[in-house]
């Protein structure tokens, strides 16, 4: 079934609702391992989201406009012997859109949302 | 973090990174290449920390390996759904013209050695009644299935790989490609019919070694088995022509290295030397030896074409027309 525009999949306030809490906690930027870990640990699930569905997830956020991305500095990378990640950022709009997400019933309950719920005004 | 981190040379090296990475190059060909390249790389970064977080947290590599393997499977069909949504359902795998042409030369390598084990008589069995005919009862119902079964599957990737050299080489070198894929689909079609009377031809021979007295099993395989040495003499003649047309064309195309070319020109040599002298010698020696060192270098010219292209990416000449641009695909 097509979803209407807009509207926000169980995994994309998901990863909303974590990147947020990290930001809170002082981490501006995430990359896929990281985010994949953060909603492993908040749900209390014993596996990691798939390489797919994290990365189509993210692709569809960006594409919203909900995050950005950049790659690192290969100065950084290098520096730390491994490769170069890719650093998404929460957005303004992607704020805005995890605000205004209806909050989930507890059927539905999105992967990784347990502090902050999507609706709840972070400000 | 006081432990070491892998270094990204080591990623690869270990089985569930390499399987990741292997998956993201197959769902990713075609990709206009900054996308693709941006996949590969977040999945090769996503890939070394999670080796490195589960080393760091004490797991065992073979487990983080497991569990990075269990990641790309469960994805797969999120992959394939992101891969269709960029284009659509028609897929543009934008694989260079050297490879796809590579993969069927190769692919005809097992199909022309499997039609081509199709024969009449069997030169190793004096006569027919005692020779062929006792030969054919001998194999076995199940035998005879197995090898119908190889035969119709050669003969169908013949037909499929001439509407696949058409496609490929059409737009560069009209005449050659329409006759390569003519006579290669007219090959394969020999092949099907010879796989059909290949079958009745070993069921009629079960018959006559049931009951021998009956003459009429054995008069209508006996014509069966005439009829199959004469699809074996077309087979050769189409397939020479489909291979030599082929040849033309990657040597005109500059897909194929030169050397490997003369290959082609030494079989046609054989060949035409063993049809000339067909008729000036009693003696099939000269005939036979030619006419096989002519298919053997067939053969091998169309295997070391593919194996040419597949690893080494033909050699094409300053000079020879440029492939045309492949369509970028829609993103």
């Amino acid at each position: 079934m097509r979803r209407k525009t807009g509207t926000l999949l169980p995994l994309e306030l998901g990863i909303l609702g974590a990147a947020l809490d990290l930001r809170r906690a002082g981490t501006d930027a995430f990359h896929g391992y990281a985010i994949a870990r953060e909603l492993r640990d908040r749900e209390e699930a014993r596996r990691l989201t798939a390489h797919g569905t994290l990365y189509r997830a993210l692709d569809r956020l960006e594409t919203a406009g909900l995050l950005e991305s950049s790659l690192e500095e290969a100065e950084i990378a290098a520096g730390e012997g491994r490769p170069r990640r890719r650093l998404y950022r929460v957005t303004a709009e992607g704020e805005t859109a995890f605000a205004a997400a209806p909050v989930p019933s507890p059927a539905a309950k999105p992967a990784g949302v347990t502090t902050q719920q999507p609706g709840a005004n972070p400000a | 973090m006081t432990a070491t981190p892998l270094s990204p040379q080591s990623r690869p090296t270990t089985f569930g990174a390499r399987f990741a990475q292997a998956w993201t190059r197959v769902y990713t060909l075609g990709v206009a290449p900054g996308l693709r390249e941006r996949r590969i790389a977040q999945i090769a970064s996503d890939s070394w920390e999670h080796l490195d977080d589960a080393r760091l947290e004490g797991r065992g590599g073979i487990a983080a390996n497991f569990e990075l393997l269990g990641r790309s499977v469960r994805g797969m069909a999120a992959d394939l759904t992101w891969r269709f949504q960029l284009e659509g359902p028609l897929v543009n795998i934008s694989i260079p013209i050297e490879k796809v042409a590579g993969i069927f030369f190769l692919g005809l390598v097992l199909a022309m050695a499997l039609s081509l084990s199709a024969n009449g008589y069997d030169a190793s069995h004096d006569g027919f009644y005692g020779g062929e005919l006792e030969r054919l009862a001998d194999v076995g119902g199940s035998a005879a299935g197995v090898y119908a079964a190889l035969q119709v599957a050669s003969g169908l990737a013949m037909v499929f790989a001439a509407g696949v050299f058409y496609r490929l080489l059409n737009d560069r070198a009209p005449v050659a490609a329409m006759v390569a894929s003519l006579s290669l689909a007219a090959a394969g079609l020999v092949v099907l019919i010879g796989s059909v009377v290949y079958f009745a031809a070993t069921d009629l021979a079960d018959e006559w070694a049931a009951n021998p007295a009956d003459p009429a099993p054995a008069t209508v395989a006996r014509g069966l088995l005439v009829i199959l040495g004469g699809l074996a003499g077309l087979l050769m003649v189409t397939l020479a022509i489909a291979v030599y047309s082929l040849a033309i064309a990657s040597l005109r195309l500059g897909l194929v290295r030169r050397p490997i070319t003369y290959m082609a020109g030494a079989s046609a040599v054989c060949l035409v030397a063993a049809l000339f002298a067909l008729p000036l010698t009693d003696s099939g020696e000269f005939v036979w030896i030619a006419s096989s060192f002519g298919l053997l270098l067939m053969w091998l010219w169309v295997a070391a074409a593919g194996i040419s292209l597949v690893f080494g990416g033909g050699s094409r000449r300053s000079g020879a027309a440029p492939p045309p641009p492949s369509p970028q695909p829609a993103v």
